[in-house]
């Protein structure tokens, strides 16, 4: 059985500004978080609060402008842990077939025998077997999105970071998929943040939900109820509430 | 699909089969002069004659080696190009108002300097396929290298790919369709700029057939010529079409959905 390396993040007073056309746009404001090893934590937010920033940054796409990522600022991904995204779009090579895709991050390894196991076995998790020789354009979005979760997850990240992954799915399928991801969960118990504009698929979710607006952390709100979580249980909708609350009082001034 | 395949064999037989029809009729009841349009027993008599003494396949063969090696030449540097181009739009913006202007020139225009130059042998001819091949390749290989989609270029960066392997497994298979558009067109202008060069200044080839057969009032040899272009043109299209197909067998055809939602 291989190691099991527990990684979690760590960022301290974390600003991040943009020059749209000459003016200075701050997109995260002195944000810090401590995100504890195998730990799902979910970034919720309104559209342009700065949660994708947030995690485009954790993956290194962006560059900071000022605070520190990492215990040391070297960066999360300098710490040798591994870091895998699941983008809001499947993002998927549309040259290559769904189990092609899937290995794509384990086509340099040597031993193809461990490369076709690896792959054999998410393809059986996520139910796509059936599909391992089509294309992407032969998928439905819900397959899609499951080979991109796929294709991430046989990377072996420590940390997996997931931008509204699921916001582009139908309900069911949604539902489906966050089903799956709670299961994915239990069994590797890998550190999952997870960026979602849902309040009830971040109360679904989560452990611990990180509140966000206008590019500030305003809240974090720890969810201490079991999984597989009822969405119409009081204490659920309790902390929905809270939530909703939390992102609507800074709004509104409610 | 095998149908549906027929049906469209079918719809694009139709036009040129209609029109050999009337060329049948109108040459058999002598609606014109047969010295203005020839007759297709004529053309067909020759083309039997030309081919059994080796004649068309002589000429055929020359025009066809000119094509593809001014073909491969004009890849061999187009491909590159196209993709340093691509990948660095530095370098773009040095050659940009050079390539422009050289784009606009066809390449027939050149032959008069590519003759004093070089003289009256094959590399006149060369040259110029090479010029006609050259654009189409190198600006649908820039375009298909800087086009790549950035969130791809993402995706292999959050896995730590290097730069190499990025440019390798990404950007050059996400370029490899337009590569392939700019080969096919960039054959169809070869083929067109070798048969103009051909009547310039050749001894052999389609197109010295054609002069040779103008200056001997051979309208029927013209015609032959005219038919052997067009048939060799449509037979190295549709081959190619059909590589790139297998080449790329993500798009097109026609793909069951698996969509069950």
């Amino acid at each position: 059985m291989s190691l099991l390396i527990m990684t979690g993040v760590e960022i301290a007073n974390v600003t991040k500004e943009y020059y749209v056309g000459g003016h200075t746009f701050c997109a995260l404001r002195n944000v810090s978080l401590t995100i504890s090893p195998g730990s799902f934590t979910i970034i919720v937010g309104k559209s342009g609060c700065g949660k994708t920033t947030l995690l485009r940054l954790l993956a290194g796409l962006e560059e900071k402008t000022a605070g520190k990522v990492g215990s040391n600022d070297s960066g999360i991904t300098q710490q040798g842990s591994r870091i895998g995204i699941v983008f809001q779009e499947h993002r998927l090579m549309p040259w290559l077939t769904v189990r092609e895709n899937m290995s794509f991050s384990l086509v340099q390894k040597n031993d193809q025998w461990k490369v076709k196991s690896v792959v054999d076995r998410y393809l059986s998790i996520l139910g796509l077997e059936q599909f391992q020789d089509a294309y992407p354009v032969q998928l439905s979005g819900g397959m899609a999105q499951r080979v991109a979760l796929g294709r991430t997850l046989c990377y072996n990240p420590d940390i997996i970071l997931m931008d509204e992954p699921f916001g582009a799915l139908d309900y069911f399928t949604r539902k489906k998929m966050q089903q799956e991801i709670v299961d994915l969960f239990l069994l590797q118990q890998k550190t999952i943040i997870f960026v979602t504009h849902d309040v009830t698929e971040a109360v679904y979710l989560g452990q611990n939900i990180i509140v966000m607006d206008a590019g500030e952390v305003v809240r974090e709100v720890p969810v201490g109820l079991p999984y597989h979580r009822n969405p119409v249980s009081p204490e659920f909708l309790a902390i929905q509430s809270e939530i909703l609350y939390s992102l609507g009082a800074n709004q509104f001034g409610v | 699909m095998s149908m549906a395949v027929n049906a469209r064999t079918f719809r694009s037989l139709c036009l040129p089969v209609m029109l050999a029809i009337v060329w049948i009729i109108g040459s058999s009841l002598s609606i014109w002069n047969s010295y203005i349009i020839p007759t297709p027993a004529e053309v067909v008599g020759n083309a039997y004659k030309l081919a059994l003494n080796g004649t068309l396949f002589k000429h055929a063969a020359v025009s066809l080696y000119r094509v593809f090696a001014g073909f491969l030449a004009a890849f061999l540097l187009a491909f590159p190009l196209g993709v340093l181009f691509g990948m660095n739009s530095q370098v773009r913006d040095y050659f940009e108002a050079l390539l422009e202007f050289l784009r606009h020139i066809p390449p027939l225009a050149a032959m008069p300097m590519l003759i004093l130059w070089f003289g009256i042998g094959e590399w006149p001819k060369l040259l110029i396929v090479v010029l006609a091949t050259f654009f189409p390749i190198f600006l649908n290989t820039l375009h298909g290298v800087a086009s790549c989609d950035v969130k791809l270029i993402e995706v292999g960066k959050s896995f730590g790919l290097r730069k190499r392997e990025i440019f390798r497994r990404i950007v050059l298979p996400a370029a490899l369709p337009s590569v392939l558009v700019g080969m096919r067109l960039g054959l169809g202008y070869s083929w067109r700029a070798l048969v103009g060069a051909e009547l310039i200044a050749a001894s052999s080839g389609i197109g010295y057939m054609i002069l040779d057969a103008e200056q001997l009032a051979r309208p029927d040899i013209v015609v032959l010529g005219i038919l052997t272009i067009g048939i060799l043109g449509s037979v190295i299209d549709w081959a190619f079409f059909h590589v790139t197909q297998l080449a790329s067998p993500w798009r097109g055809g026609e793909f069951t959905n698996y969509d069950r939602g």
